[in-house]
C-alpha cells in the first residue's frame, strides 16, 4: 500500500518527493512497532500420522502384508483441511501453521518410500517402526521430500490444562473448492506440487496412493469430479457431482505428550492412518485400481463408501 | 512586447525542435524494442480473446517457440511438445495414437494446433479447459501414463527448472518477463503464446471467400463447397464458423455452444458404450448422455493432419467422408446417442472427389511452411 502510493508520487517534484519520505518512513515504522506487538507464538497440536494396514504399522519403505503377499506404497499423499478442535464446551475453528507442507487452510501429509528411513535419533518412545525421517520434532528444520505431520495451531482461548488433555480433532480429506479450482501453478507450496495435480480434472488428486507388489500394481487417485465452472452463483458444494471430501473426528483418551519450546507448548498427537480402512473389500490388482475413470465406477464407488464409514484415522494410545 | 527579437524566437522554436524530434526517436526507438503485438489475421477478422493475464508480446512467444521445441521440458528429455504437435502436419501426428516421454502409449490422437487462439474448449472432450495455459498443465504434469513427463518421476519438475538456468534461456526470460526468474507458470504462459500465434487465413478457400478471387478454387472445391454447406450433408452443423468448429469465440462472439458430438464411431454393447478405453465426455462430466461425445475440431489443414477421430482410427479423408456416408460405423450407427445431424448419405463417385475437393482446399501451405512456426535455426542451450 505504501510502496504504491509513493510510486504514484515519484514522478511529482523533488519537494513532492520529500514530503512523501517524510511521511513514508514513519509509517513503515508505524507498521514495524504493531508487527512486533502482534500475539505471541501460538501453542501447537503436532499431529503425527503413521500409515497401518490394519494391526500392521507400514514400515519406512512402507512395505505391507496383504493376505500373505508384500507390498510396498511407493507415495501415499493426501490433503488435509478445515482443521477444527472441539472441548466439551466448544468448537473452534483453527488454522495450521504455515510452512512448506502447509497453508493456513491446507496441508499435505506426504510418506515418500525412498526417503523415510528409521529414525535413530528420534527423542520420543518408539516402537512398531513408528518414528522414521521426515517425522522429526524440530520444527522448521523440514525434510521437503516427505512430511507425515500437521502442525495446528490451538486457539488462545483453549485451557491448556483443563481443555487439551480431552481435546477432539476435526479435518477433512480434500482442498476447500476455491482453492482446488484455482491455477495450481499460482499457488503456494503445497498446493503447487505436481504430484497432486489432477489438471484434467481442473483441480488436485486429494488423495494420492501408488502401490505394488511383485508382479502387480494398484493406484488410488481420489478427487472431485464432475466439476462445473466455479459459479459465484452457486454454492461450491454443489458444482462437482462427487465432491470426494471426507470428514473425520478423532478424540484421544490420555493426556497429549507436551514439551515446552520457545515460549509456547507443543503438544504431540499419534494417529494412525489405516490403509486397509481405505481400501476394504478391494482385491488389489491394476485392474481395480481406482482414478475416478467412469469405467472404474463399481471399484471407486466402494472406497468412497469406506472413507465415509469406516475407521481411516484413529488415536494412537500406547 | 518584444522581450525577445525574432531571432531569439527562430532559434529557440528550432531548439523546440532538435529536443523533440530526439525525444521521438528515443520513443521510437524503445518501442520497436517492446513492439506491440499484431495478429496475423486479415484485415476484417476478428481477433482472438487472450487472456488479461498473459498479454500477447513478441518475446513471450519467441521464449514459448523455444520451450515448444525443447526436449528439456521432458522429464527424461524424451521429447518436446512438437514431437506429437509437428509443424508439417499442422502441428497434428502422423500416427494413430501419441506415446509418452516413458514410450507407454496415450489414449487419443494428437490435435492440430490451427487457430487455437479462437477455441473454447481444448483437447477432444473437456468441457471446462478453456484456455491453452490450463490445457497446458495436462502434457506437462498427467502422469498416468506421462505425456510429457515433467514430473515423472515424482519430484523431477524442480530439476526440470534447472535446465533452463543458461545464459540462453535466462536472456530469453529476462526479455519476456523483465526479469530471470523461471517458473512453470512462466513456462506456461510463454509456450501459450506462442501456440495462439499459430494462425492460418491463407487457404485457396480463404482466397475466395474473405478476398474475392473467383479463381482460388476450381469448379470441383466449388461443388464440394455447396455439399459441404448443404442441408443433405449436414457437415457445416458442427464444423460451421471461420474455424470450422463450433468451439470457436473471438471478440465478437462470445457465445459458448457445447460442441462435443457422438459420432457413432462405435457401439459396444448395443446401448450406446464405446470402448472403455476412451468413453469422452461422460469421463469429465459423468453425465450419462454424453457418453462418446468428442470435441468437432477444425478443418483447417484437415488434409495435413491425418489420420482422424480422436482416436486416429479413420486413416485417409476419403475414409471419413465414407464413414460419415454411412452415418457411423458399424454397429455405432445405431448408437442411441449419436448426433440427430448424423444420418448418412449418398454420393455419387464425382460428388464423393468434389467435396474430397473442398476439403483439400483449407490447406494453407503458408501456415506450415512459416519459419516462424518452425523450430528456431539454433535452439537456446540448456544444462
Amino acid at each position: 500500500m505504501i510502496k504504491s502510493l509513493s510510486n504514484q508520487y515519484i514522478v511529482k517534484t523533488l519537494k513532492q518527493r520529500f514530503i512523501v519520505r517524510c511521511f513514508t518512513w514513519p509509517s513503515i515504522l508505524l507498521i514495524l512497532a504493531a508487527c512486533s506487538k502482534a500475539p505471541s507464538t501460538p501453542n501447537i497440536l503436532k499431529l503425527d500420522f503413521f500409515p497401518y494396514y490394519g494391526d500392521q504399522a507400514l514400515n519406512c519403505q512402507l512395505q505391507f502384508e496383504v493376505q500373505g503377499e508384500r507390498w510396498q506404497a511407493q507415495t501415499i499423499g493426501l490433503y488435509i483441511s478445515d482443521l477444527e478442535v472441539a472441548t466439551q464446551h466448544q468448537s473452534i475453528k483453527t488454522q495450521l501453521q504455515e510452512n512448506v507442507w502447509q497453508t493456513k487452510e491446507s496441508g499435505l501429509l506426504w510418506f515418500n518410500s525412498q526417503v523415510l528411513t528409521e529414525n535413530t535419533t528420534a527423542t520420543t518412545p518408539s516402537s512398531n517402526n513408528r518414528y522414521c525421517k521426515g517425522n522429526d520434532e524440530n520444527i522448521g528444520e523440514q525434510d521437503t521430500r516427505a512430511n507425515t505431520s500437521l502442525l495446528v495451531e490451538l486457539p488462545s482461548e483453549l485451557d491448556l490444562n483443563d481443555d487439551i488433555p480431552q481435546l477432539k480433532v476435526s479435518f477433512t480429506i480434500g482442498l476447500p473448492f476455491d482453492t482446488n479450482h484455482a491455477n495450481p501453478l499460482l499457488q503456494p507450496s503445497p498446493i503447487n506440487t505436481p504430484d497432486m495435480f489432477w489438471s484434467w480434472r481442473n483441480g488436485h488428486k486429494f488423495v494420492r496412493v501408488d502401490m505394488r507388489n511383485n508382479d502387480n500394481s494398484w493406484s488410488l487417485h481420489l478427487g472431485s469430479v464432475g466439476c462445473s465452472s466455479a459459479s459465484s452463483l452457486r454454492a461450491p458444494d454443489n458444482a462437482c457431482q462427487q465432491a470426494n471430501r471426507f470428514s473425520y473426528t478423532i478424540a484421544g483418551n490420555k493426556p497429549l505428550l507436551r514439551l515446552n519450546r520457545q515460549g509456547a507448548t507443543l503438544h504431540t498427537q499419534d494417529i494412525k492412518l489405516d490403509i486397509g480402512a481405505i481400501i476394504q473389500g478391494i482385491t488389489l490388482s491394476q485392474e481395480t485400481s481406482c482414478m475416478f475413470d467412469y469405467s472404474e465406477q463399481s471399484q471407486c464407488s466402494q472406497i468412497t463408501q469406506n472413507l465415509s464409514a469406516n475407521t481411516v484415522f484413529e488415536v494412537i494410545n500406547e | 512586447m518584444s522581450k525577445f527579437s525574432a531571432r531569439q524566437i527562430i532559434s529557440l522554436i528550432v531548439i523546440g525542435l532538435i529536443f523533440l524530434s530526439l525525444a521521438i526517436l528515443l520513443i521510437a526507438q524503445k518501442s520497436s524494442q517492446r513492439q506491440e503485438f499484431e495478429w496475423n489475421i486479415p484485415a476484417g477478422f476478428p481477433a482472438p480473446n487472450v487472456p488479461v493475464d498473459n498479454p500477447m508480446t513478441y518475446a513471450k512467444i519467441e521464449l514459448g517457440r523455444a520451450l515448444f521445441f525443447e526436449p528439456a521440458l521432458s522429464g527424461n528429455r524424451a521429447m518436446s511438445c512438437s514431437t506429437c504437435h509437428q509443424p508439417e502436419f499442422a502441428f497434428a501426428q502422423n500416427i494413430p495414437l501419441s506415446s509418452g516421454s516413458t514410450g507407454k502409449l496415450l489414449k487419443r490422437n494428437a490435435l492440430a494446433l490451427v487457430n487455437v487462439a479462437y477455441n473454447n474448449n481444448m483437447t477432444w472432450a473437456h468441457p471446462e479447459l478453456n484456455s491453452i495455459e490450463a490445457q497446458m498443465l495436462l502434457p506437462l504434469f498427467s502422469d498416468t501414463p506421462p505425456e510429457m513427463g515433467t514430473n515423472t518421476p515424482l519430484g523431477t519438475s524442480k530439476e526440470v527448472l534447472n535446465r533452463f538456468k543458461t545464459d540462453d534461456y535466462l536472456a530469453l526470460f529476462k526479455n519476456a518477463y523483465g526479469d530471470t526468474e523461471i517458473n512453470y507458470d512462466r513456462i506456461v504462459k510463454a509456450i501459450a503464446s506462442f501456440v495462439r500465434s499459430l494462425t492460418s487465413f491463407n487457404s485457396a478457400f480463404d482466397d475466395y471467400a474473405y478476398r474475392a478471387k473467383d479463381e482460388a478454387l476450381d469448379d470441383k472445391a466449388l461443388r464440394g463447397m455447396e455439399l459441404f454447406f448443404s442441408e443433405r450433408l449436414e457437415c457445416f452443423h458442427c464444423h460451421g464458423g471461420f474455424n470450422f468448429t463450433q468451439s470457436s469465440t473471438h471478440e465478437f462472439q462470445p457465445l459458448d455452444l457445447r460442441p462435443f458430438h457422438n459420432t457413432g464411431l462405435y457401439n459396444v454393447d448395443g446401448k450406446g458404450a464405446y470402448p472403455q478405453t476412451d468413453l469422452g465426455l461422460i469421463e469429465i462430466t459423468r453425465d450419462p448422455k454424453d457418453m462418446g461425445r468428442f470435441r468437432a475440431p477444425t478443418l483447417r489443414n484437415i488434409a495435413y493432419s491425418a489420420p482422424y477421430m480422436h482416436d486416429g482410427s479413420l486413416n485417409t479423408l476419403v475414409d471419413v467422408i465414407n464413414f460419415y456416408a454411412a452415418g457411423g460405423r458399424g454397429k455405432g450407427i445405431n448408437n442411441p446417442f449419436k448426433s440427430q445431424f448424423i444420418r448418412g448419405f449418398e454420393l455419387t463417385k464425382q460428388e464423393h472427389e468434389d467435396l474430397l475437393a473442398f476439403l483439400n482446399s483449407l490447406s494453407d501451405e503458408s501456415f506450415t511452411n512459416n519459419p516462424a512456426h518452425n523450430a528456431p535455426v539454433s535452439m537456446p542451450k540448456t544444462h
